[in-house]
């Protein structure tokens, strides 16, 4: 088969050449849905990764959630701290981060600025959000409307680029109001969370309730109740904050939720490309078939001449299916590229994490070589029956 | 090899062959009850006129074709019963074919196509380049090896094409009208050189030709009139009497 085949290779792929528009098709066909089917299957592969490292970031357990006002609500309607913490009072509710959240420019000892998130939080906000202390500690809720705050790991990395060495009891300056930093966050990933915690301030909320032009809570993070769904919990917090015409609007989202609207999401480019991948495949499938039905037709006195000179059926047919094998395993070829590309336009517009897929690769591959085989095999097996003498003829 | 050629047993041997075809109502027999025995180191030319049926003959001599009645013994063997792989297993190690049209695969070289045959061999791909060099050389077409059939003339291909039925050492070279497609001069020179071959190397050959000239060179000469040889003449003058 191996002899055959290096044999047979450069008369295969100049007999491709030669019916080039034809051959075109058939890779255009075959690389679209080779395309389709190896984007599906990365998106799949990203997907699953993606919702395992949110579930593993912050637990299956986590819900963010956002008040809105109406514009000119009354006061009453404005939800306090303690109505914010009051939540874990909810049976689906365990423990509940309210903070509040503000951006504009921080400088270190009057040297080092950036900008930076400012976040007044509760001491829940670190737990439920994971930040870890590399120094210092965390803001506590004995810090009771004091100046104190804990930066961010880049916020302490330009303090540091700045020449200021140790940054606990530094003073930081947000906004022309001064704090004294008492702690340093490691780095932490972005996750779920509405601020990047690399980049922030972190001030207890009654400070910033205090400071801020909108002290309004509209963040509230809170961990679930074990064995909670996410659906009751989403309903008691919506009962919890109803207050008239004027309240605000809750939105809740959990971990689950977003991964279930992203698995949606997948599921529909799934089915896009699934239905896009195998027309295609289908097409290209018949152009490679015809293709080789042509090449068949063409050379019907070289099969006659090789049948004289002894070969056998099976040699005819082998040589056949491992053009058409070829013909689809370059369309795949190029089919593979295309898939990557879509996989990357897939991931810039959702916003996934793009990777390449080796399985999605290689199963890219497998699909091509299975169409050139399928398609393949009924042009093959004419060349393969055709009798030698009146293909020598010409007849 | 020694003695006369009825002694020893014919390398190849065709007993009552008929074959017919059925065009329409009628079925027409073209080869009506043929009778050979062809002995090693044997060179047969075949004439007749146009249609009746030399070339069906050569294509069941070559098994490409099974005779519709009859036995056909290659080598002592029976070929009548065996299936198509084993057919074609026999015609590349014993049969090597010569065409009126050379036939050689326009995308390959000269010596890729004279290595055609042994890349259907199951002995393996060494040496295959090494023996097409050697039999093209040995053709005089050494300094040609590399040409494309479009890039030779009619000679040159027909010898390209006579290297690739012989580098397999096959039992019987078979060549249907092999001048047929050149000029005189060309196909004289072709002639000379199988019958060479023959003398000096004992190559058993059937040549078909309309050519009395060609037919005069070989030892044997058979007359095919209405489905039937006959014999014309025998010379006692092949490879193996004279060795
Ligand atoms: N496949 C076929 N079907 C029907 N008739 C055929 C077929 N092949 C050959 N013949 C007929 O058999 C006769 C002998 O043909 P052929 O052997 O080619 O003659 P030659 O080679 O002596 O010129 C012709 O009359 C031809 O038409
Ligand atoms: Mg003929």
């Amino acid at each position: 088969m191996t002899r055959l085949a290096r044999a047979n290779l450069k008369e295969a792929a100049s007999s491709l050449l030669a019916g080039r528009q034809r051959t075109l098709l058939a890779l255009i066909g075959i690389a679209v849905g080779v395309g389709s089917v190896v984007a599906m299957m990365s998106v799949g592969i990203i997907v699953r990764d993606e919702s395992l490292s949110k579930f593993r970031e912050l637990g299956t357990d986590i819900l963010s959630v956002s008040l809105r006002y109406a514009e000119g609500a009354k006061d009453r309607s404005v939800v306090t701290t303690d109505d914010a913490l009051g939540l874990a009072a909810l049976p689906t509710i365990a423990r509940a981060a309210p903070y509040v959240i503000s951006h504009g420019q921080a400088s270190l000892a009057g040297k080092a600025v950036l900008e930076v998130s400012v976040i007044g939080a509760t001491a829940a906000m670190a737990d439920l959000n994971k930040l870890k202390v590399e120094s210092g500690r965390h803001i506590s809720d004995l810090d009771h409307r004091r100046y104190f705050c804990v930066v961010g790991s880049e916020v302490a990395a330009v303090a540091r680029a700045a020449g200021i060495g140790r940054i606990v009891g530094e003073s930081v300056t947000v906004e022309g109001v001064v704090y004294t930093a008492v702690g340093v966050l490691r780095r932490t990933p972005r996750g779920m969370r509405r601020f990047d915690a690399d980049r922030a301030v972190i001030i207890p909320i009654s400070t910033a309730r205090r400071v801020f032009t909108w002290p309004e809570i509209r963040d509230i993070t809170a961990r679930m109740s074990e064995g909670a769904h996410h659906v009751a919990a989403a309903r008691e917090i919506g009962d919890y904050f109803r207050r008239g015409p004027d309240g605000p609007v809750v939105r809740v989202e959990s971990a689950e939720e977003l991964i279930e609207r992203m698995y949606e999401q997948m599921r529909l480019f799934a089915l896009l490309l699934g239905s896009v991948g195998s027309i295609s495949l289908f097409v290209g499938g018949i152009g490679v078939m015809n293709v080789m039905l042509v090449s068949v037709t063409e050379r019907r006195l070289e099969i006659g001449i090789r049948r004289a000179l002894g070969a056998r059926r099976a040699d005819i047919q082998s040589q056949f299916l491992i053009e058409s094998v070829m013909l689809s395993t370059v369309g795949g070829l190029i089919g593979i590229g295309a898939g990557v590309a879509a996989t990357w336009g897939i991931c810039e517009f959702t916003g996934w994490t793009f990777r390449v897929s080796t399985q999605a690769m290689g199963l890219g591959v497998g699909v091509a070589g299975a169409a050139g085989v399928l398609f393949g095999f009924s042009p093959a097996y004419q060349a393969a029956r055709l009798d030698p003498v009146a293909a020598l003829r010409g007849r | 090899m020694t003695g006369e050629a009825g002694a020893a047993p014919a390398m190849l041997s065709l007993v009552d062959v008929r074959k017919s075809y059925v065009t329409g109502p009628v079925a027409a027999e073209v080869l009506r009850g043929v009778r050979l025995d062809v002995h090693r180191g044997d060179l047969v030319s075949i004439m007749g006129p146009s249609g009746c049926g030399k070339s069906t003959l050569m294509n069941i001599i070559g098994l490409l074709d099974r005779p519709t009645s009859g036995s056909y013994f290659l080598n002592g063997r029976a070929t009548g019963g065996m299936s198509d792989s084993e057919l074609s297993g026999l015609r590349n190690v014993s049969i090597g074919f010569v065409f009126q049209s050379f036939h050689l695969l326009p995308r390959l070289t000269a010596w890729e196509n004279v290595a055609v045959p042994l890349i259907y061999r199951s002995t393996g791909s060494a040496g295959m380049r090494r023996r097409a060099l050697d039999m093209l050389d040995k053709l005089g077409m050494g300094d040609r090896v590399d040409h494309r059939p479009a890039e030779l003339s009619g000679g040159q291909q027909q010898r390209v094409a006579i290297a690739r039925a012989l580098v397999g050492a096959p039992d019987i070279l078979l060549a249907d009208e092999p001048t047929g497609a050149l000029d005189a001069e060309t196909g004289g020179e072709i002639m000379r050189l199988l019958v060479r071959l023959n003398e000096a190397e004992g190559l058993s050959a059937i040549i078909i030709t309309h050519d009395r000239d060609v037919a005069r060179q070989c030892a044997r000469h058979i007359r095919m009139v209405d489905g039937v040889l006959s014999e014309v003449a025998r010379r006692a003058a092949s490879a193996a009497e004279t060795g």
